[in-house]
């Protein structure tokens, strides 16, 4: 178990890096939305080589310190990783984000280089707007979980928690 | 074990809690719309994707 001063450094690093992903989500929807609506062809091209920086620099570094510090907290404190259905799902969540963030960079790749070269046109391209913000929808539901932190103990934590208390029952 | 009526029972674990299953089926269906896009928008996903 962690002590209070490395958990409470932990939750601060957790809270900055996945909210830092949310707000790295929010610019990524917001240069689509400049690819697809700008109509000057430079502005355009300029988004679309911005999405692979952020995708790389940002966002994978950011999902990943998220599932990984998110995990670290969970197996230090009593909460658990699947103790609690609100911190199974939260994780589950999480980890399918990142995991699809991950392998969608290619496609991200794919994008810049068409936009690249100046014998395409970069109207045509059509952007990533749907993954961008299906992304950040998907990231409001672990937020709103683990603010709320929901009951409701899974199998495994119920039986955990009657394993603890049966000594305590029995003279 | 609990003592029921007389009976010793094993406990029964506690029932999903209902905001799991509202969750778990809006997120089956937001799955189910996500294919259904990757499939309809050309692009990297969809009928575009080999041409």
């Amino acid at each position: 178990m962690l002590g209070p001063r490395a958990r409470k450094v932990l939750l601060i690093v957790h809270l900055a890096v996945s909210v830092g992903w949310m707000g790295a989500a929010a610019t990524y929807v917001a240069i689509n939305v400049y690819a697809l609506a700008a109509t000057d062809e430079q502005t355009i091209r300029a988004a679309y080589l911005l999405m692979p920086v952020i995708g790389r620099g940002v966002l994978v570094p950011l999902a990943v310190a998220t599932v990984l510090t998110g995990i670290t907290l969970a197996l230090g404190t009593p909460w658990g990783l699947m103790r609690h259905y609100w911190v199974t799902i939260s994780l589950g969540i999480t980890a399918f984000a990142a995991t699809i963030l991950i392998l969608h960079l290619p496609a991200i790749d794919s994008l810049a280089a068409k936009a690249g070269d100046p014998n395409n046109r970069v109207s045509d391209l059509g952007g990533d707007l749907l993954h961008s913000l299906g992304g950040l929808i998907v990231l409001t539901v672990p937020l709103v979980l683990n603010v709320t932190k929901p009951r409701g103990l899974t199998r495994y934590g119920w039986r955990e928690q009657m394993r603890r208390q049966q000594p305590r029952a029995v003279p | 074990m609990v003592r029921k009526g007389g009976v010793m029972e094993e406990p029964k674990p506690p029932a999903r809690p209902s905001w799991v299953i509202g969750l778990g089926i809006a997120i089956m269906i937001l799955l189910v719309i996500a294919v259904i896009l990757m499939f309809v928008i050309p692009g990297e996903h969809g009928p575009g994707r080999h041409m």
